[in-house]
C-alpha cells in the first residue's frame, strides 16, 4: 500500500492535496486518476462555467510524480 | 430513552409502545452475535429465515453490480434491523455487511410476524420503520443523482449525525464516523479520491472536523445549508433533535 497526492490546477489555481489516500499500487493509482479527475473537473465545469483548464498530478510519498492528466474545456457562444 | 436499542428506535420514530408491546417485542428468542467488520450478514439472493437486530456497531446495505462496482445503498446503526423486508419478502434484493466490529440479534421471522399479529401497534411501529427506510432512500436517490459530490457528502453526515443523535450516541455535534473514504465513496457514487478532497474542502470551510473514526461538527447551521438537508423525512419523534 502507498500513499498517493493528488493535486489539483484549476487555471490559475493550484489546490494541492496535503493528506493522501492509501492505494494498492500505480494500477489503482492509476484508476482513481481516470475516475476522480474528469468528475472534479465536470464539477467545477458546472460551478464556474464557460472556459476552464484542468490538470491533476499524482505524486508518491517520496514527493516523485507518478502521473498526471490533464483536460480542458471551451465553450464558444457562436 | 429507552435501554433497547429497538425499543428506542422504534419510540424514535414517534409511536409510543405500551408496557405490554414492548415486553412483546423483547421477549422474541434473539441470537445473539459478534461480528468482525467488514463481514457479510447476508447476501443479495439469499432467503433467511430471520432478520438481523443492530445492536452495537455499523453495517451497510449495499448492491455490486457485475463488473465489481460497489452502491451502498445505506448506513445502519444500533436500533436498526435493515432486513426487516426478508420477514415478508422470500428472496433478499440486497446485501448486508459489516462496517465494523458489531453486536447483531438474529430474530426468526416467525417470531416477528407471531408479535405482528398480536400487537397491532408493533406491526404499525415495524412498518413505520420500513417506510421511513424508503424514505430515506429516496433522500440518496437525490445524492446520487442530482446533488454535487460537497452538497451530497454533507447531506449524507447530517443524516448520520441526526440518527446518531435519535439514538443517543451523539454528542452535542460529535460521534463516531465509522465509514472509510472508500465507503463514503461507494454510497455516493463517487470515487475515493474525489471523497479525500470533498472531504478537505469541507474541512476547510470550518464545517466539520474528522479525527479518526470520530467526526466533530464544527458549523452545524452551514453544513445543512451545503447539505441541503431538511430532517423531515426521518420522521423523528424529537424534532428538537433534528434541528439543533
Amino acid at each position: 500500500v502507498t500513499r498517493y497526492f493528488f493535486d489539483l490546477r484549476d487555471g490559475d489555481e493550484f489546490s494541492p492535496d496535503d493528506e493522501g489516500t492509501e492505494l494498492d499500487g500505480v494500477e489503482a493509482a492509476r484508476a482513481e486518476m481516470i475516475a476522480a479527475f474528469p468528475a472534479i473537473a465536470a464539477q467545477r465545469i458546472r460551478d464556474n462555467g464557460s472556459r476552464a483548464e484542468f490538470e491533476m498530478t499524482a505524486r508518491d510519498e517520496a514527493g516523485n510524480e507518478v502521473m498526471r492528466a490533464s483536460r480542458s474545456f471551451i465553450l464558444t457562444q457562436v | 430513552m429507552h435501554d433497547h436499542p429497538l425499543i428506542r428506535k422504534l419510540e424514535s420514530q414517534g409511536l409510543r409502545l405500551t408496557d405490554e408491546e414492548q415486553s412483546a417485542l423483547l421477549a422474541m428468542p434473539m441470537q445473539v452475535e459478534s461480528l468482525r467488520a467488514d463481514q457479510d450478514i447476508v447476501r443479495e439472493g439469499d432467503r433467511p429465515t430471520r432478520s438481523c437486530l443492530i445492536l452495537e456497531g455499523y453495517a451497510a446495505m449495499y448492491k455490486v453490480t457485475p463488473t465489481g462496482k460497489r452502491q451502498i445503498v445505506a448506513f445502519h446503526l444500533a436500533g436498526d434491523i435493515p432486513d426487516l423486508q426478508s420477514s415478508q419478502l422470500e428472496v433478499l434484493d440486497t446485501s448486508l455487511g459489516t462496517l465494523t466490529a458489531a453486536k447483531v440479534a438474529f430474530i426468526r421471522h416467525e417470531a416477528i410476524n407471531e408479535v405482528c399479529e398480536r400487537h397491532y401497534r408493533v406491526a404499525r411501529a415495524l412498518w413505520r420503520q420500513t417506510l421511513i427506510d424508503a424514505a430515506i432512500f429516496r433522500e440518496w436517490v437525490v445524492n446520487v443523482g442530482r446533488r454535487e459530490a460537497l452538497n451530497a457528502l454533507a447531506h449524507v453526515m447530517c443524516e448520520f449525525v441526526v440518527r446518531m443523535r435519535a439514538m443517543g450516541l451523539a454528542e452535542d455535534h460529535q460521534c463516531d464516523l465509522p465509514m472509510t473514504q472508500a465507503e463514503l465513496g461507494d454510497a455516493l457514487g463517487i470515487s475515493t479520491v474525489h471523497v479525500n478532497r470533498t472531504l478537505m474542502e469541507l474541512r476547510a470551510a470550518g464545517l466539520l472536523r474528522l479525527t479518526g473514526a470520530r467526526l466533530t461538527v464544527l458549523d452545524w447551521d452551514r453544513l445543512r445549508e451545503v447539505g441541503e438537508f431538511d430532517p423531515t423525512y426521518l420522521h423523528l419523534d424529537n424534532k428538537q433533535a433534528a434541528a439543533s
